[in-house]
């Protein structure tokens, strides 16, 4: 096995082929030996085996330094360093409200908000959702708690067509016994079009929002619930948040009102 | 989510067999790259791509070599897209030089000098490499993968990466120790990259 010719690498080009799976233990126990032995007496491949080995050393060492995960590694970016600056890119009021106009606008802050949420998922952020609720519900329950407080606003009408119309989303009003349909106006979710609907239910005041299909389907939370349950249901404060979905729209109920009890007033 | 009162099932397959290996996907993204900003914007696409096609996922056991799969896909795509090319390497050169050195060159300096190499050196030539070549040596020497994972994860014969895994150190080698003055090059290039991306 030694005498054949050292100088060329061709004349052994299996040799060598195996001198990287031997210093990476990769071969069979058998196909070890055999290679060992060669070793013992081909210069060559002992050459092969030191530089082989010579690389993969100072690799080692890179990757320990730059591995994220390892404690005392020293790095430009820590796992942690990446959370904190997607989380501020990503959930950044500014990013939610960049573009021209309204499409680009809605885009904007649907594909931010699928981010978002993906981030949450991925960046083990369990308590986001919790604190804040779906971004569209907080919305719609601070918009609730600024119009209970006070008056109808002054463009409310009991013309649902025309709303319809003006923010081309289809408006069913809620009708049953006990609810009184106080009005309606245009407003604004997550800065998109959305029409508030106000009814009175007994001593409450109770306002459905109607918004597009795309941003009430927005959210995996909102659509898992719907598929499983047919509905979407949140606590927020004193506020129950009932949501379904419509034809291409969603409707949000909120009120002061047990979540059962709003659940009601849609059948 | 939790104000819920529970986690949705597409949430949880998430949590068990995504997230446990973002810091991975970091660590390749980075060495790929060589761009903290970069690297983190395509972890993240990775993450929502992974996020969407969920449904694909069998296993737990696939679900690291698909992540990586994901991830290698996003740095091509951004490769072709956004950053410049590779410079073409004299992959016959090198390799007939590496043979010459091995039929005749005394053992030790070689070794030394490569020891010597700085981290952001070793790091900006591997990126050098050919990407076949570079990605089956940075999962085995940088990340610890067997030669059957990167077979897996890579979808390639466990010959393939045999010889690239070789042939990667050899060319590497090569770039370290008989093309010093690339070097200066690569730290301009990289940061021309840096300004592209933001
Ligand atoms: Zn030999």
């Amino acid at each position: 096995m030694s005498d054949h010719d050292h100088r060329s690498h061709e004349a052994h080009a299996a040799w060598l082929e195996r001198v990287a799976p031997y210093l990476d233990d990769e071969l069979s126990p058998d196909e070890r030996r055999v290679m060992a032995h060669h070793l013992t007496a081909c210069e060559p491949c002992r050459r092969e085996l030191a530089r082989q080995q010579a690389v993969r050393r100072r690799l080692e060492r890179l990757g320990a330094a730059t591995d994220p995960s390892a404690p005392h590694a020293t790095r430009a970016v820590s796992a942690e360093a990446v959370e904190r600056h997607l989380r501020r890119r990503l959930l950044s009021p500014a990013r939610r409200h960049t573009g021209p106009g309204p499409l680009w606008g809605w885009m904007g802050w649907a594909i931010a908000a699928v981010q978002a949420c993906v981030l949450a998922v991925v960046l083990g952020w369990p308590s986001w959702e919790a604190r804040q609720g779906v971004p569209m519900v907080r919305d719609a329950v601070a918009d609730f708690r600024q119009r209970v407080s006070g008056m109808l606003p002054p463009q409310a009408s009991r013309d649902t067509a025309a709303l319809a119309r003006t923010l081309a989303l289809p408006i069913e009003v809620i009708d049953g016994p006990g609810v009184e349909f106080l009005g309606a106006w245009p407003t604004a979710l997550q800065g998109q079009p959305a029409a508030a609907l106000a009814y009175r239910v007994e001593a409450h005041t109770v306002v459905q929002y109607v918004v597009s299909g795309p941003l009430f389907f927005n959210r995996a939370s909102v659509r898992e619930a719907v598929a499983r349950e047919g509905r979407y249901v949140a606590h927020l404060g004193d506020q129950s948040v009932v949501g379904w979905p419509g034809d291409n729209a969603g409707s949000l109920l909120v009120g002061e009102l047990p979540s059962e009890s709003l659940e009601r007033l849609r059948l | 989510m939790r104000f819920l009162g529970h986690f949705s099932s597409r949430e949880r397959r998430y949590r068990r067999l995504v997230q446990p290996h973002v810091t991975h996907l970091v660590h390749i993204a980075l060495q790929r790259t060589g761009h903290a900003a970069l690297a983190e914007d395509l972890v993240q696409e990775s993450c929502i791509m992974a996020w969407e096609k969920l449904e694909g996922l069998r296993s737990a056991e696939a679900s690291r070599p698909w992540l990586v799969r994901i991830l290698l896909r996003q740095i091509a795509d951004h490769r072709r897209t956004r950053a410049r090319r590779q410079a073409l390497l004299p992959i016959t050169d090198i390799e007939e030089a590496h043979w010459e050195a091995i039929a005749g060159e005394a053992p030790g300096p070689f070794e030394q000098a490569v020891a010597a190499q700085s981290d952001g050196r070793v790091a900006a030539l591997l990126r050098r490499l050919p990407d076949d070549f570079a990605i089956v040596v940075e999962l085995h020497d940088l990340m610890g993968y067997r030669y059957r994972e990167i077979a897996e994860t890579l979808e390639l014969p466990l010959g393939t990466v045999t010889s690239r895994l070789a042939r990667g150190r050899r060319l590497l080698a090569g770039l370290l120790v008989e093309a010093p003055e690339t070097v200066e090059g690569i730290g301009a290039s990289g940061d021309k990259e840096a300004r592209h991306h933001e």
